[in-house]
């Protein structure tokens, strides 16, 4: 699995692959990443979802990936404290895979879901994702 | 309860989320919202430039920015969809936001993120719900 991002560890992220060999985020909510009202902000389910969905395409493929759409609908702002979220692929043509994924509350609840479109990156690409 | 514009502007910088990835209000005027961020490495993904949950996260504060400063009422995201259009690493970028359409519970805003040389790198799209206290 590939190494954490800064971002990732900035924000309290944990990922590990299941018994099935799928992409599981976890994420325990810490006192700073929280809303004014205590409420978890939308931008921790964003993050969750480009993170699941991303790396899930990432694992499958052994590749780097960018994102390049992501289309999210969330239900749910109440901290639960933690989450957990999953993603699967539903359509790869080429370059460009189309993945989906959820963010479930500690109680198994859809509380956000997403849909997003990725472009596969060389594996010799630049930090940049241009090819080198 | 209706806030005034420095009251509204106080809550956003008084999220702990909002201070720990970076934000700095720049212009917070009724209808004219603009927001910037400084990039640290704390902030990169693993291809070493910004992470696409921060684009994510700072369209969706300036749309919620720009709906509380016209309507002066909280606000909750239903729907964004953020299209990446290149990718940041270093200096800051900088986000405006806009209403597209108000209706009395449901509104729907557009924003945009700029690098430091001007070029737009994210642009979404958001519906967000009014959350009126009756």
């Amino acid at each position: 699995m590939r190494d954490y991002s800064s971002f990732f560890e900035h924000v309290g992220f944990h990922k590990y692959l299941d018994k099935n060999g799928c992409v599981i985020l976890n994420l325990k909510v810490k006192p700073e990443v929280v809303s004014e009202e205590g409420t978890v902000p939308s931008g921790l389910f964003s993050s969750m979802l480009d993170i699941v969905i991303g790396s899930t395409i990432g694992e499958t493929l052994q590749l780097p990936t960018s994102t390049v759409n992501l289309n999210m609908n969330y239900f749910d702002f109440t901290n639960s404290g933690s989450y957990s979220a999953h993603a699967s692929i539903i359509n790869r043509s080429g370059k460009v895979i189309v993945g989906e994924g959820m963010v479930l509350n500690g109680e198994e609840k859809v509380v956000a879901k997403g849909i997003g479109t990725f472009k596969v990156l060389s594996r010799h690409s630049d930090e940049k994702g241009r090819t080198v | 309860m209706t806030k005034t514009m420095d009251e509204v502007r106080e809550s956003f910088e008084a999220s702990p989320f909002f201070s720990h990835i970076g934000f700095e209000i720049v212009q917070f005027e009724e209808g004219d919202v603009r927001l910037k961020l400084p990039i640290h490495e704390k902030l990169y993904n693993v291809n070493g430039t910004l992470h696409g949950g921060v684009h994510a996260t700072m369209i969706d504060l300036i749309l919620g920015m720009a709906i509380r400063s016209t309507t002066k009422t909280r606000c909750t995201t239903m729907n964004l969809n953020i299209n990446y259009l290149a990718p940041a690493s270093g200096g800051e970028i900088q986000a405006e936001g806009r209403i597209l359409k108000q209706g009395y519970r449901i509104v729907t805003a557009e924003g945009e993120l700029y690098d430091q040389a001007g070029d737009m790198i994210a642009k979404g799209i958001g519906t967000f719900k009014l959350i009126r206290d009756e």
